[in-house]
């Protein structure tokens, strides 16, 4: 009896410990990736600090984003336009979705001297997060609604986007450029001989 | 109501022709400069946009030719017709770009394109090519002289129908005798300002840390969108993108000459400097702009938005004078108008949009001539009930030369001015059905009724097809002012008449 019960208790604990082991071993990437949240900033959007602008107003935030346009450095600093709107999360081809969002930025020369890549029709840009103060009417720069950055780190580098010429609008034009012909030829047929010069479609 | 004759539609066939051949000639120009970026997928919708305007033009020329006079009504119908033709055919290269959810889309950004209005719902505008940048703000420009002017410059005779198709387009002044000649004064007046505007906002932006060719390009694109009180920007964040007091104070400026009277500009060059100081129209403009600037600073103030008086001030000259010249730069997020302007300052930025800028010019709204004429007759009226009976009063102002306050200039005042009231209220209303507060429907309605474009974030590529409908039909009203609308409802209407 009593080693029945020691051989149950031995079971018992066996298989406690195997479960604890297997939930320890299945809890320890999720640990990790919790401490590493942790240690990973919670980023706001530009749509949360233009809409809580007041709760944010002088607060310092992170905030992530694609460089777009252009590197306006005046004097010491370095005024940015960093995106943080759907197209800024695409992998490569832009698909539609909706307006971009952004905000302005300003960092110290140095940190904007890491950009490689601007947002335009050609480019993606690069991907940064930043550690800023908000303000929602900056006193020092005429009021706009802006970020100081005060630390800007390249967390993904931009490329160039390929834009290939589609055969659809390759047929589309020279199907326009077919009508164009067949109404230029009807055009001189239904001109009066008087009226049937170069450039008739200029007369008054 | 007469029954139109087959002769009277082959002129309108034709001269609708001749318009959409010049306005299809206009995308030679974005096409160029996709050539030189070497954007050869936008470049194809141009040459497709192109060929398509010009065959169409062609057509309608071969199959409409007549041998008839142009008159009053043919004019009026044209000009209503040639917009819509326009609306249909110049989205192409738009909507081949690919950046639009549908081609309703693009013909939304064409008419607000052409009627200098600046909404738009071309989407992913940051990642837009310098081809479709080139059109979005050609249509501005080319949309605030007219695109019948720019058909009258090249392509039609000076006759009294073809001064009605000017007069059609929301302009009544002649600046010369013949129509055809004041069609090349208002393109001589835009491209000296060009060339002017342009040289001092390319050293602006290389000032304030741009490259030499974006530079030039921004500075071509802001002064195209500042002259024609259009509102396109190249960058979504519109102003903000610059963050620049000198480039908004440049910008600025242009805005408010481009919205002057072309006929004042033309007087003034032409004869007699003083004019401006003594311009019904000019006073009124600056008096209600000085009003909007005091009441706007007022609220800002009251709600302590800005921290110092150059920041409140720069910006509340900046959103006043893009909102009473209805251009649409925003200087501010839009929804900093919600969220941080308050209601009072929203209102007053929303009644100066719906006053506009100057009747013959690139803006909208009322107009300050109407305005100015509707106080006139309150104080004309007020001066009669004050007079003893057998007094003859009479009340002058003076444009351009000094004239009497009749009862015809009083009626046409105030029908206009009636017409935009309601399709104001009406836009308000129908936003107001969709679920929109009724103050943010109201300025968003008044945005597009007025041509003005500045927008709390309604106007979207996502905002219901109804809204985005009529929006489109607001901004035509509001830019052809009603009549030529009219006479074309009439002109259809006569064809199912029976005799």
């Amino acid at each position: 009896m009593k080693k029945k019960l020691v051989a149950n208790i031995l079971i018992t604990f066996i298989l406690l410990l195997v479960f604890a082991s297997s939930s320890a071993a299945k809890s320890m990437p999720l640990k990790e990736h919790q401490s590493g949240r942790a240690r990973a900033p919670k980023t706001v959007s530009s749509s949360e600090l233009v809409e809580k602008n007041r709760f944010f107003n002088g607060k310092t935030v992170w905030y992530q984003g694609e460089v777009i346009g252009d590197i306006m450095v005046r004097r010491n600093l370095a005024w940015l336009t960093v995106n943080d709107d759907a197209y800024s999360r695409q992998a490569s081809k832009i698909k539609l979705k909706g307006y971009n969002s952004g905000l302005s930025v300003t960092v110290p020369k140095r940190l904007s001297q890491q950009i490689k890549f601007v947002g335009n029709y050609k480019q993606r840009g690069d991907i940064v997060l930043i550690k800023a103060l908000f303000h929602n009417a900056c006193p020092q720069h005429n009021g706009v609604l802006m970020l100081h950055g005060q630390s800007l780190k390249v967390i993904k580098r931009g490329f160039a986007l390929k834009h290939p010429i589609s055969p659809l609008k390759l047929r589309l034009a020279s199907f326009s450029f077919l009508l164009f012909i067949l109404a230029a030829v009807v055009y001189y047929l239904k001109t009066p001989a008087l009226k049937r010069r170069w450039f008739s479609v200029f007369s008054r | 109501m007469i029954k139109p004759k087959v002769t009277d539609l082959k002129i309108v066939g034709f001269y609708s022709g001749k318009v959409i051949f010049g306005a299809g000639l206009l995308m030679l120009l974005p096409a160029f400069v996709s050539l030189l970026s070497r954007e050869w997928d936008i470049l194809l919708g141009f040459i497709t946009g192109f060929f398509l305007s010009l065959s169409i033009g062609l057509l309608l020329q071969a199959f409409c030719r007549v041998n008839a006079e142009l008159r009053w009504l043919h004019g009026l119908v044209i000009t209503a017709f040639s917009w819509l033709l326009a609306l249909v055919i110049l989205p192409v290269p738009f909507y081949l770009s690919g950046q639009f959810g549908s081609y309703l889309d693009a013909m939304f950004d064409v008419m607000s394109g052409l009627t200098t209005t600046g909404l738009y719902l071309l989407q992913d505008l940051d990642h837009a090519s310098n081809g479709i940048n080139m059109w979005r703000h050609l249509l501005s420009y080319a949309g605030g002289q007219g695109i019948i002017v720019i058909a009258l410059t090249f392509l039609v005779k000076g006759t009294s129908g073809a001064f009605m198709m000017y007069v059609a387009e929301g302009k009544e002044e002649q600046l010369m005798p013949n129509v055809v000649k004041t069609a090349r004064a208002i393109w001589l007046i835009s491209l000296v300002y060009l060339g002017v505007g342009v040289l001092f906002l390319f050293f602006a932006f290389y000032f304030i840390g741009m490259q030499p060719l974006r530079s030039f390009l921004h500075a071509l694109w802001i002064f195209m969108g500042a002259w024609s009180t259009g509102g396109f920007a190249p960058q979504s964040n519109n102003f903000v993108y610059y963050n620049s007091l000198i480039v908004e104070l440049i910008a600025g400026i242009i805005m408010i000459i481009g919205s002057l009277n072309f006929a004042l500009h033309w007087w003034v060059w032409q004869n007699d400097k003083k004019e401006i100081y003594r311009n019904l129209e000019a006073r009124t403009f600056t008096i209600t702009l000085l009003a909007a600037l005091f009441l706007t600073a007022f609220g800002l103030a009251r709600l302590g938005v800005y921290k110092g008086v150059l920041p409140l001030f720069s910006k509340a000259i900046f959103q006043i004078a893009s909102a009473h010249t209805t251009t649409g730069f925003q200087s501010i997020f839009a929804r900093q108008f919600v969220r941080q302007w308050g209601a009072w300052t929203t209102l007053i930025v929303t009644v100066a949009m719906a006053l506009g800028g100057s009747a013959a010019s690139t803006a909208g709204g009322f107009k300050a001539l109407r305005v100015g004429l509707t106080f006139k007759t309150i104080l004309f009226e007020l001066r009669r009930l004050a007079a003893p009976e057998s007094a003859v009063i009479v009340e002058r102002f003076h444009h351009l030369r000094k004239r009497v306050l009749s009862e015809k200039h009083v009626r046409s005042t105030l029908i206009i001015v009636f017409f935009y009231l309601i399709i104001y209220f009406s836009g308000s209303l129908i936003g107001l059905a969709y679920g929109y507060p009724f103050t943010q429907a109201l300025f968003e309605s008044v945005s597009a009724g007025s041509n003005s474009g500045l927008s709390v974030g309604i106007t979207s590529p996502f905002m219901p097809l109804g809204l985005k409908l009529s929006f489109i039909i607001f901004m035509w009203l509001g830019r052809l002012e009603f009549i030529a609308f009219f006479a074309l409802i009439g002109f259809m209407l006569g064809l199912f008449k029976r005799k």
